[in-house]
This record gives C-alpha cells, structure tokens and sequence, in this order.
C-alpha cells in the first residue's frame, strides 16, 4: 500500500479503526462483553476485508463457503474444484485449517498477507487452526477464489470463531445448509447478520433426500424470502453417493460451478457483487461506531456514578470531622482529665460556672509559670484528634466499599484491586498522626507569633507558648458559634476557661481570629489527609482509561466514513467510471443476477418428485408458498 | 453427613435418602436466605418445590423424554419405539413444535401429564408382553431445540428440568452441534445416572464410519465429565436398536428409580451451587456448613 494516496473513505476508515482501537469497556455492564466483541470483530474485519478490498479493488472474487458441520462443505467444496482439496469426514467437525482454493494466474493476490493479515499461509495440509491452505488450482475460473472455511456450530469454539472471522472477510458467501439443518437457529444468525449488512450470499441446500425435493427447497427459499434474502439465489442439491474419489456427481453441482464461472468471467457482475458486500460492510461499520460509543457512554456514566459515590462518602468524613473538632465532642475523657489537671483541681472547675469573672482572676495567680500539664494536654488532644481521625477515615472506606459493592460494576473493581478498598490505607494513622503534630507545631507557631507582638508579653511568657497553644486548641474544639455560654455544659465550660485564659492574654477580638485561623488550618490539612485516602479510589477509576474523548472520536469517526463513503467506492479499472460511480450507495446494492443456470418453473416443482440434479430455485417464491 | 451428596448415587435405593437431602436443602436455602446470591437460592428453591411435587404425584411412573435438535429423528425413534404412527414425521423443518406423551400400563398418567403440562397424550393398549414389560413408562416426544423457533427451544428447557429420564437423540450430521452441548449437556453432567444419548440414522453410515462417529461421539461425551452416559447406535428407519432402547428403558421401568435419581442428582447440583455460593471456594457439604447454627432447634425436635 506503500506510495498510494490514500482515499477520503480509506482515511476515514483508519481513523474509525484507530478510534475503535481504544475502546475497553473494561467494566463488567450489561452487553459490555458483547460490544468488546463487536469492537474486536470490526478491526478485525477492516484488516482482512475492507481496506484491502478498497486499495486493491480489482483482486479475485473471495467466496467463501461456510455452513454448518456436517452439511457438507468440504464434499461440496471438493466437487466444485473437481478434486481432494479438503478432507471430508464423518467425524465432526470436520474443516481443520481453512483452504483456499485459486487459480494459478491469481497467486499473487493470496501469496502476501494483503488479506487476512492473522492467518499463516501455508501450501500443504495443517492443523493449524490459524493458518490458510493456499490451493492452486486452474479448474476454478480466474478471477474467483473458493475458501472453505470451518463450520459455524459445532463444540469447537476455534472453528465457530475463524468461521465469523472468514465469513466477515468474504465478498461472497457460499452459505451451505442441508435438509436437516435448514431451520437451525445458529446458521440462521449468520443468515440474518449478512441480510442486514446487504454481503452478497448464496445459498446451497446440501444433502436433500430425493423425497424431501419438492417441499424442503420451497420451504427454505420462503424462510429466505421472510428474512431479507429473497434476492439471494438458492441451489439445491440432491443426497446423493459420493464417487470413490468422494466427489458429487458433477450434474449435482453444475448448476453452482456454473453460476461461479459466469460470476467469475463478467467484469461487471462480479463489480457489482464485490461493491455490494463491501458497501453494506462500510455502511455496517460506520453504524458500529455510534454503538460503541454508547457502550463507552455508559462505561463513563457508571465510572463516574462510582466516582462520585466514593467522593460523597470522603466529603462526608471531612464534614463530620470538621464538625466533631469544633462542637466540642473532643473535649472529654482523657482531654477533659489533662484539661483539668493543667488548669488545677477540680473544684476550680466545678466551681465554673457560677463565677466566671471570679474565677479568672483566681485562675491567672494558679497559672502563672508554665503550668506542669500542658505536654500532657497536648497528648491527650493528640490522642483524641487521632482516633476521631481513624475513626472517620475507617468509616469513609467502609462507606465506600459497600457503595461499590452494591453494583456489580464496582464489585468487580474491588475483586480486581491490590489493595483493600474497605478500609484506610496501611499507612494512614502514621499519616494522620504527623498531620496532627504539624497542626499542633503550627498552633503553636501562630500564639508564639502572636505573644510576641503582645502588650501583655509577661502573662504569655507566665504561660508559656505550650499552655497557650493547647488553651487555643481547646477553644477550637467548642469553636461553633464563636463565643460559647456556660450553659452549653462541661465542655463549653471548659472552653470557656480556655478563653478566658486567652482573653488575658491576648484581648477577645485577637482570639477570635486565632482561633478561626487554627481551625481553618486543621480543617484544610484533615481534608488533604482524606483526599489522599480518596485518590486511592480515583486512581483505580482513572486506570480503567476510559474517557470522553473515546466516544467523540468514534461518533466523529463514524460520520466521517459515512459522508465518505457517499462519495462512492473506488471503481474498477474496467468499469465505466462516468455514470457508475455517481450512483449513490444505496442503489449500488444490485442484487446478484443468477444468470446462467437453469431454473424449476415454479409451476412444475411440486410434482417432480425425482430430481435428482441440483436446482436453482428461483424467485417466484409467492406462488410456491 | 459429609460426602452424603456423593453417596446417594452410589446407594441401591436413592429414594430413601432423598427426603432427608431434600429436607437438608430447603433448611440451608432458609439459612441462606439474603445472604447468598439469588440466583444459586432460587434454583436450590425451585429444586426443592419441584421434588415435592413430583413426589406428590405418583412415585411408581417413569417420564422419560426423547430430545433433540431438529431433523435428528426425535418423532421417527418415538413412532418406532411405540409402533404407532402418533408423531408427525416429516421432511420440513422444525417438524414437532409441541411435546407429545404417549404412557404404558394400567395406572393413569393423567396427574403427571397435567404437572408436566402436556396435553397431547396417548394412552396405548397395546399387545400385553410388551406393554407389561414397559408398564409405568410415559414417554415424550420434545420439540427441538436448535431451530429458530424460540417457543421450542423454551418448551424443551422448561421439560427437561422436569421429566426423569432425558434420552438424547443426535444424529451423525448434528453430534457435535455446540447447541446440544454447551446449553445441555455440559450443564447437565451431574446427571449422568439419568441420561442416555441415541445416535440415530446410522444406517447412513458404513460400518467403519459408525465405528468412528461412535468413538468421536464418546470421546466428546467423555471430555464433558459425561463418559458414565450410555450411548447406543440406533436407526429408526432400519428398526435397529428399537429393541435394545426398549431393554434399557423396561429396566429403568421397572426398577422405578429414575425419578428419584434424578432429583437427587437435581439436590446435589443444586447444594453444591449454593455452597459456592454462599463463599467457599471449594465446594463443601451444605450440612456441615450450617452445622453449628441448626444444633438448637435439633435439640428441640426429636
């Protein structure tokens, strides 16, 4: 392909590869694994069909044969080539490696990998399931290739793959059924997904026992007729013996060899043929992009539905803790114990609440010089904020985890993560407990900065830099509501000691502001705690790489090909360029003329009970239904 | 009670210990109930509803189900086998679209037929030997269940959860389909006791192709955990091995074991997917799992 421009319709295809090529849909929705297929399927069927179709439109006709195991491909595939070119057998299935079977003038086209790319060729017999038999053979028309490809239904999941693969990368389907297959559901698929995308199918109706000629045929080509392939001509051949050579009377397939070679000779119809299939294939892919980027659509819906649940349930800690450390629910047991230790005995507390005023005259001649308690203090709200901290964060990835568990999405998330989602990382407390210590060294920081611009300089240095500091801790965690009353309780009287301490030391308005900025500092450095935690959960959403861009590259993609496209396909190098290729798409999707082959009047059908040669059963199926 | 489950299909009488794995069944689907996946405890429910009710309905019958994809000869082994001509043979296909029952012997089918809800059945009367030695047998002609009729394929799943004896028809062009055995006999290997594969229309084979098809057929059969399962060589068109199918199934008959061995393979498969379930990774006995919960209310009833 090296040296060649590429077309519009080619360029844009690339780009809808390259588009299709990103998407993951790596989370476990409804019809994900389906559309990862579909995704595979249509890279796959751009690199073995249609962009080597489209640089090299004048290649040999691809027919590939395909059907159902035990329908008698092989033998069939045999008797059109008129020898042994691929193994029959009873034991099912049968069809190994997939043979192609062209005339010598044709090698060069099936030599290199110029279509399917993933498959090694080969010339003699293999086993190899991913490899193509190259057959030469001159018996076959030029300009016409057979592939014989393995069945579509049996246990072989290999077989059912590279059949799909193989039948997606066929100009022409060869679809064989037999008489006992003929209403199976799994051909029937195959049937329908080629109707819908207008590939160019004929079918044969293989192995019908002489009684069942006059009803079976019919009856198949009214199926056809009700699912899109009435256009599509069907040959029926009689059960017969097969010579020693394993072949079928020639008389049973002349109809199909014959309809081949006159496909294979005129330029024209075989055009027509190869422009149809590839032109329904575009026009399928091109409806595959939107598609996909739905599936992408839904994958970022749920991604970020995830996303924000985890986030709701961090939010949710911060608020809590931020709350927690200013209403006063941290002022108890061991930070009340040390508080009153610090301040003296108990009864100067108790005593608190009726004599206020009083009280903080008495309690700046208890405090003066550094009061012995206040590193035990310290501790105490240390230990305190610590626990609520862990307590939060525990509960933050508890919450998490179950919002993830409760879809199977984020299920699978959590099966697939290294690290256990349901509670804080391994090394959080020591975290936490250094974002406390940072807090309290910056408290302390800020009353030392303060006490030094102070009028009352020597009450600060009674108390010391470590007595203030934890005086103003205890007055953040009864912060709400600013000033607090004595009725709010033991923990608001005990804040309300803190701040009359403080009051004395650096004036009402200046410990307000202290204590707000202390506050803001604690919140801010709880927050950057949790979003660590949080950015465990993100990181596991933004690995999935699914992302935005994807499903607007494949929309985008996606209509490019189709304005593309309706630009016309590239002609052939015989072909009328003028008016031909100014026919828009849709009317290019010509029906395969059956031109040659003899035809039952329908009238007589259902009387000739001994056929014994192949028909072609033809269109007027309205009147033999 | 550990290994309980594997020794019921080994007992001489499997119907004597089914009533205690059925009990034990439904007491660990209540155990279960909204702590395991719903879908291992609905099965485990509808297992235990559906031994009740064909318990309930006549102990001594033996339903046993021709099944099949279509064209492989389900309705000719029928007629062959019953020598009537109740079932419609034909060439276009799918030719049977509604299961058909045709039951031997003095005792009515008529409840059975009416839970399996079958209403084109056949009593036959026919000559006393035969008929006595197949006595108890009601035997069913399913519709496919690989054609695109979807009301077939739905037909067949719904009878072959039911019925307690599945006889399978393949013929040497369809043995191999995935559709038989990756929707049922993969699924089904638990079952092995109670099934047995026909390989129909070998008279169009030669006898070294029979030997091969039939080689191939147990070498899939056996790479599905299904080796146990019988396979016999049969053609409806020829009469051969009518006789022999009719050997296997009077034995079946008369040994009125079938339904039985079925719901017990059915308590087994079912137990074990709710042991998985419920967060073992290898699969243990359900009984001693919940063991330790039940001793109370044990004590309280004798």
């Amino acid at each position: 392909m090296a040296g060649r421009q590429l077309t519009p319709l080619e360029s844009a295809l690339a780009e809808l590869r390259a588009a299709v090529a990103q998407v993951s849909l790596p989370l476990p929705l409804p019809g994900a694994e389906e559309q990862r297929k579909v995704a595979d399927e249509t890279m796959r069927q751009l690199d073995d069909y249609v962009m080597p179709r489209l640089a090299t439109i004048d290649a040999p006709l691809l027919a590939v044969v395909g059907g159902s195991t035990g329908a008698g491909k092989s033998t069939l595939v045999n008797s059109l080539v008129g020898r042994e070119v691929s193994a029959p057998g009873v034991i099912r299935p049968t069809t190994r490696a997939p043979v192609l079977v062209h005339h010598s003038s044709d090698a060069r086209w099936f030599a290199d990998d110029r279509i399917l790319p993933g498959l090694a060729r080969s010339t003699g017999a293999s086993k190899d399931f991913r490899s193509l038999q190259l057959v030469v053979e001159d018996s076959i028309p030029p300009g016409l290739a057979i592939l014989d490809a393995p069945d579509i239904d049996s246990v072989v999941v290999e077989n059912r793959q590279l059949a799909a693969q193989l039948l997606a990368a066929a100009d022409l389907w060869l679809f064989v059924t037999s008489a006992a297959r003929y209403a199976d559901a799994v051909p029937w698929g195959f049937l329908r997904a080629a109707a819908d995308r207008s590939a160019a199918v004929a079918v044969v109706l293989d192995r019908v026992p002489p009684r069942a000629m006059s009803e079976v045929p019919p009856h198949l080509g009214q199926l056809m007729s009700e699912r899109g392939l009435g256009d599509s001509p069907l040959f029926a051949v009689p059960e017969t013996t097969v010579d020693s050579e394993g072949l079928l009377p020639a008389s049973a397939v002349q109809p199909i060899r014959g309809w081949l070679a006159a496909l294979a000779s005129d330029q024209a119809s075989r055009a027509k043929v190869v422009h149809q299939t590839l032109d329904g294939a575009i026009a399928a892919l091109a409806a595959k992009g939107p598609e996909l980027a739905r599936s992408v659509d839904e994958q970022l819906e749920v991604i970020e539905q995830l996303r924000a649940e985890v986030d709701h349930s961090y939010a949710e800690a911060v608020r809590t803790v931020q709350v927690q450390t200013a209403d006063g629910t941290l002022l108890r047991g061991e930070v009340l114990a040390r508080w009153h230790e610090f301040v003296g005995t108990g009864e100067f507390f108790r005593a608190l609440e009726q004599k206020v005023s009083w009280l903080r005259d008495r309690l700046m001649a208890t405090l003066r010089g550094e009061p012995p308690g206040a590193g035990n203090l310290k501790v105490a709200v240390e230990s305190g904020l610590e626990s609520l901290l862990r307590e939060e964060a525990a509960a933050a990835a508890e919450r998490a985890e179950a919002s993830w568990q409760a879809n199977a999405a984020g299920r699978a998330l959590i099966e697939d993560a290294s690290i256990d989602l349901s509670r804080s990382s391994a090394n959080f407390d020591r975290k936490a407990a250094r974002a406390i210590r940072d807090w309290q060294g910056a408290v302390l920081d800020l009353v030392a900065d303060e006490g030094m611009s102070k009028r009352s300089r020597a009450r600060f240095y009674a108390l010391g830099v470590n007595g203030i500091g934890v005086a103003l801790m205890i007055v953040v965690f009864a912060h709400t509501g600013g000033l607090v009353g004595a009725e709010i309780g033991v923990a608001g009287g005990t804040a309300v000691l803190a701040q009359r301490v403080l009051e004395a030391v650096f004036g009402d308005q200046a410990i307000r502001r202290l204590a707000q900025t202390a506050k803001d500092d604690l919140d801010a450095r709880v927050q950057a705690l949790l979003a660590d935690e949080l950015v465990r959960y993100h990181m596991i959403l933004n690995e999935l790489g699914v992302e935005p861009a994807q499903s607007a590259q494949l929309r985008q993609a996606s209509g490019a090909v189709e304005s593309a496209r309706a630009g016309g396909l590239p002609a052939s190098a015989d072909e009328e360029e003028g008016e031909e290729a100014a026919l828009p798409p849709g009317e290019r999707r010509l029906a395969i003329d059956p031109p040659t082959v003899t035809q039952i009047p329908s009238g007589e059908a259902p009387d000739d009970s001994d056929i014994v040669d192949a028909e072609l059963v033809d269109q007027p199926r309205e009147e033999l239904r | 009670m550990a290994g309980r489950g594997l020794g019921l299909l080994s007992r001489k009488d499997a119907s004597v210990h089914l009533v205690d794995h059925l009990r034990a069944l439904s007491e660990a689907v209540e155990l279960c109930e909204g702590r395991v996946d719903s879908a291992a405890l609905d099965e485990a429910r509808r297992v235990v509803d559906q031994a009740d009710r064909r318990l309930a309905i006549s102990g001594s019958a033996t339903v046993v189900a021709l099944a099949g994809a279509t064209g492989s000869g389900k309705s000719s082994i029928f007629n062959a086998f019953s020598g009537t001509t109740l079932a419609t043979v034909g060439v276009r296909r799918p030719t049977t679209a509604h299961a058909m029952a045709c039951s031997w012997g003095e005792e009515s089918a008529e409840d059975l037929l009416d839970w399996l809800q079958i209403p084109r059945r056949h009593a036959l009367e026919s000559d006393p030997a035969t008929a006595a030695a197949l006595d108890g047998l009601v035997l069913l002609d399913l519709p496919d269940h690989d054609s695109t009729e979807v009301d077939h394929r739905m037909e067949v799943d719904r009878l072959v959860q039911l019925v307690d004896m599945l006889v399978w028809v393949v013929d040497p062009q369809k043995y191999a389909d995935a559709a038989i055995h990756d929707r049922y006999l993969k699924p089904l290997a638990g079952h092995s006791d109670v099934m047995m594969i026909i390989l129909n229309q070998v008279d169009k084979l030669t006898a070294s192709q029979r030997e091969q098809c039939l080689k191939d057929l147990r070498r899939l059969l056996a790479s599905e955990g299904l080796a146990k399962v019988p396979v016999i060589a049969v053609s409806a068109v020829t009469g051969e091995g009518i006789e022999g199918l009719r050997e296997t199934l009077a034995k079946q008959v008369a040994e009125k074991q079938a339904a039985a061995l079925r719901l017990g393979a059915d308590v087994s498969v079912a137990a074990a997917k709710l042991s998985e379930a419920s967060g073992t990774t290898k699969v243990t006995p359900l009984a001693q799992s919940s063991r330790p919960r039940r001793s109370p209310s044990r004590q309280e009833c004798p």
